[in-house]
């Protein structure tokens, strides 16, 4: 469980990632996946309940979980007056990346993601989509067992999202466990092998593609989306309210 | 129109009190610091009285002075400080709000001159200051009703100056976006942090202010005499009422079309920001990876030379035991005891730093606790951080000691890297004992920099207990002894 001051935000959440496993993680804006994902990451801490990566308690050992965790944030919140070469250092001096393995790296990622121009440049001065790019990139750097991702796809250029895609299934098929959210429907059916989906900071639905197909009685994802966020039936009575007044 | 202006005021509190981690993790005082951040006429009526305070003491000087000239010469030295603050706050804050992205929502607004806004929300954080002034400006008025109430109108006067003067600074400084690194950029930024130095030198001034005007004042009102049309010295003409109206009216005709000016220029350069290029396009990267003490400071270092503020604030060590320095070189030499009270004052004085020191992560707090950094390596980082300036200063101190006093002069060596490590390590271990991994900024309450201030004197107190025998190296045993002491604290 999670409380803000006195408001519950998340609530008898429960669920596990197996080892080379995407898991999608699907709600409405405000639904508390973006905490649920900080609490995994060890960035905000549970009211109570226990939080475990590979064994490694989150609560107790934040430290140790952050070693084997990649975690891509929703907005990339970097040091702004580095540039992307200094941060990707930072990174590999924090996370103790031996620099010949390091460099290896940044320059396989820089070359994939075509932010070999930016390098130099101050992250202040990027685009959002380039910032989430040096996002991504540092999240991968020293080759994590877990990745979280919250709503990493956002603007991403087709090319490099389609990279990224990719790359998720590559680190799925090495057995990697993945867990991330977004609100890109298409995209979760096409590579997550199971699904969980948050409704006003509860776990109301998981499971596989058909498992969730059975449950609500939909085909696609949006629509089992709808569904069981209970807000199909609302959509044709909003259209028409909004028609109105426009 | 304050509509738009208390959206400004509120959108920057609420952004600085939720950028403050510590907060965050404490309900209640997240809440009561959001309430006074939130309350625009609580926290400026807050400011307003803390400054009148101040204003008070100043005020009950003028009353027991019976000199025209004397109140003149006085009301120059004190038109300078809202001046002053006009300046600071004007271009710190103003450049502060830009960067921030308050703007942002109201760019696509149908908004004129949306840079008015600013200008009035910064007028509206500069008005406070006027407490300090306000309280002469009434004891005046008491004796002298007329130069009263136009001492008051140049104090204002110096506002809107020093307002116009603060833009011109952020047109010039603060709209850019600077896109690469360059090498120039630590001359620039130093000589950007002198200028603070400048503008704040003259509030450690004030507190000389009023023996130096009474040993002075004659020459001074001969001064004012001369230079009567220009500011400062205009506000010293209150006691020729026509002739000092007659001059207000005229800086208010030619600052105004300046100001308008300035406001249109600022709102291109809010609107379409100037990116400015770096001396040469670096073709390659460099890619590092150091251990992680190094990688923090190394960080810490880059931060604190692009951002001129935070530079600043870094650098306050510097400021306030120069005059210090000055004064004891000034009286033609340097017994090695009186380089050892020096260093004891820039060790003391080491925690100054602190607030810049931490505001460097604050923007990426968020980002920093995703890594696996744990909080002693993030501790040592910024002790170390925060000792590079006050060792520096210890460094030159301990030259001018050598070529004052031979070699002799080495015993000095331990407290130049002791002390500003001790100081260093007292605040952040004050600030940073909780038990939890948890890496955040501080809130820096006024009673907790109180309280430091105290552990901090108790502790330098100790230290120079031995120098009232003018035993240096005993003073060096202890301040070793409390060295080792702190370490085994940053271990645990």
């Amino acid at each position: 469980m999670k409380k803000y001051f006195e408001k519950i935000v998340l609530d008898g959440i429960s669920f596990k990632v197996e080892n080379g496993e995407i898991y999608g993680f699907l709600g409405p804006n405000g639904s508390g996946k973006s905490t649920t994902l900080k609490i995994l990451a060890g960035v905000l801490k549970p009211t109570s309940g226990r939080v475990e990566v590979e064994g490694i308690y989150v609560v107790s050992n934040p430290v140790e979980v952050k070693k084997i965790i990649g975690y891509v944030p929703e907005t990339p919140t970097l040091y702004e007056s580095l540039t992307p070469a200094e941060l990707f250092s930072f990174i590999g001096g924090i996370r103790g990346i031996d620099e010949k393995i390091l460099k290896e790296r940044v320059n396989r990622f820089v070359e994939a993601f075509e932010i070999g121009k930016y390098m130099n440049q101050f992250i202040g001065t990027l685009s959002f989509g380039t910032k989430q790019k040096i996002s991504l990139i540092a999240s991968f750097l020293h080759d994590p067992r877990v990745i979280i991702m919250d709503e990493s796809m956002n603007g991403l250029d087709p090319k490099s999202a389609r990279i990224l895609r990719e790359l998720l299934i590559r680190f799925r098929d090495e057995g990697k466990s993945i867990i991330f959210s977004t609100h890109v429907l298409p995209l979760a059916e096409m590579i997550c092998d199971r699904i969980g989906l948050i409704y006003e900071g509860k776990l109301i639905a998981e499971g596989t593609m058909d498992e969730l197909r059975e449950k609500a009685q939909e085909e696609n994802l949006e629509d089992i989306f709808l569904k069981l966020t209970k807000s199909k039936d609302d959509m044709a009575n909003i259209i028409q309210a909004l028609q109105e007044v426009l | 129109m304050m509509n738009i202006v208390q959206y400004i005021y509120r959108e920057v509190h609420y952004r600085i009190v939720q950028k403050n981690p510590m907060l965050k993790n404490n309900p209640a005082r997240y809440n009561h610091a959001l309430k006074i951040a939130l309350s625009m006429k609580k926290a400026l009526s807050y400011q307003f009285l803390s400054y009148l305070l101040f204003g008070f003491f100043s005020g009950m000087g003028v009353f027991v002075i019976s000199s025209l000239d004397v109140i003149s010469t006085y009301v120059v030295f004190l038109s300078i400080i809202p001046f002053i603050f006009a300046v600071f706050i004007t271009s710190v804050q103003g450049s502060n709000v830009v960067y921030m992205g308050v703007f942002e929502p109201l760019k696509s607004l149908p908004l004129k001159l949306g840079s008015k806004y600013l200008s009035f929300y910064l007028l509206l954080e500069i008005l406070p200051s006027l407490g300090i002034v306000l309280p002469t400006s009434i004891v005046i008025a008491i004796k002298y009703p007329l130069p009263g109430i136009i001492s008051f109108f140049w104090f204002l006067a110096g506002i809107f100056l020093g307002h116009i003067i603060g833009l011109l600074i952020l047109v010039l400084f603060g709209l850019k976006i600077r896109q690469r690194a360059g090498k120039s950029e630590l001359l620039v930024n130093i000589v950007r942090a002198i200028l603070f130095f400048l503008f704040f030198g003259i509030f450690y001034a004030f507190v000389y202010m009023q023996n130096y005007i009474m040993e002075h004042s004659g020459e001074w009102a001969g001064l004012i005499g001369r230079y009567s049309i220009i500011f400062p010295f205009s506000s010293g003409t209150i006691f020729h009422p026509l002739f000092s109206t007659i001059l207000l009216i005229l800086y208010l005709a030619l600052l105004a079309p300046i100001y308008y000016l300035m406001i249109h220029r600022i709102w291109e350069g809010i609107m379409e920001p100037r990116v400015v290029f770096g001396e040469k396009e670096i073709k390659g990267y460099k890619i590092k990876s150091k251990p992680t003490i190094f990688t923090l400071i190394g960080k810490d270092m880059k931060i604190l030379i692009r951002r001129t503020a935070l530079l600043a604030g870094f650098l306050i060590t510097l400021y306030i035991v120069f005059p210090q320095i000055f004064m004891v070189l000034s009286t033609g030499n340097f017994p090695i005891l009186n380089a050892v009270i020096i260093l004891i004052m820039i060790g003391a004085f080491s925690a100054g730093g602190i607030d810049a020191i931490l505001k460097i992560d604050i923007n990426a707090i968020e980002f920093l606790r995703t890594l696996p950094l744990r909080k002693r390596d993030f501790v040592i980082g910024k002790i170390i951080s925060m000792s590079v300036v006050p060792w520096g200063i210890g460094m030159a101190i301990l030259i001018i000691a050598l070529y004052y006093n031979g070699l002799y002069a080495l015993i000095l060596i331990p407290h130049v890297f002791l002390l500003p490590f001790i100081a260093s390590s007292v605040v952040m271990l004050y600030y940073f004992h909780y038990k939890e991994e948890d890496i955040g900024i501080p809130d820096l309450k006024k009673t907790d920099l109180v309280v430091l201030f105290l552990i901090l004197m108790l502790i330098m107190g100790i230290i120079s207990i031995p120098l009232i025998f003018h035993l240096v190296w005993v003073s060096e045993v202890v301040a070793f002894a409390i060295f080792l002491l702190l370490l085994i604290f940053l271990r645990r």
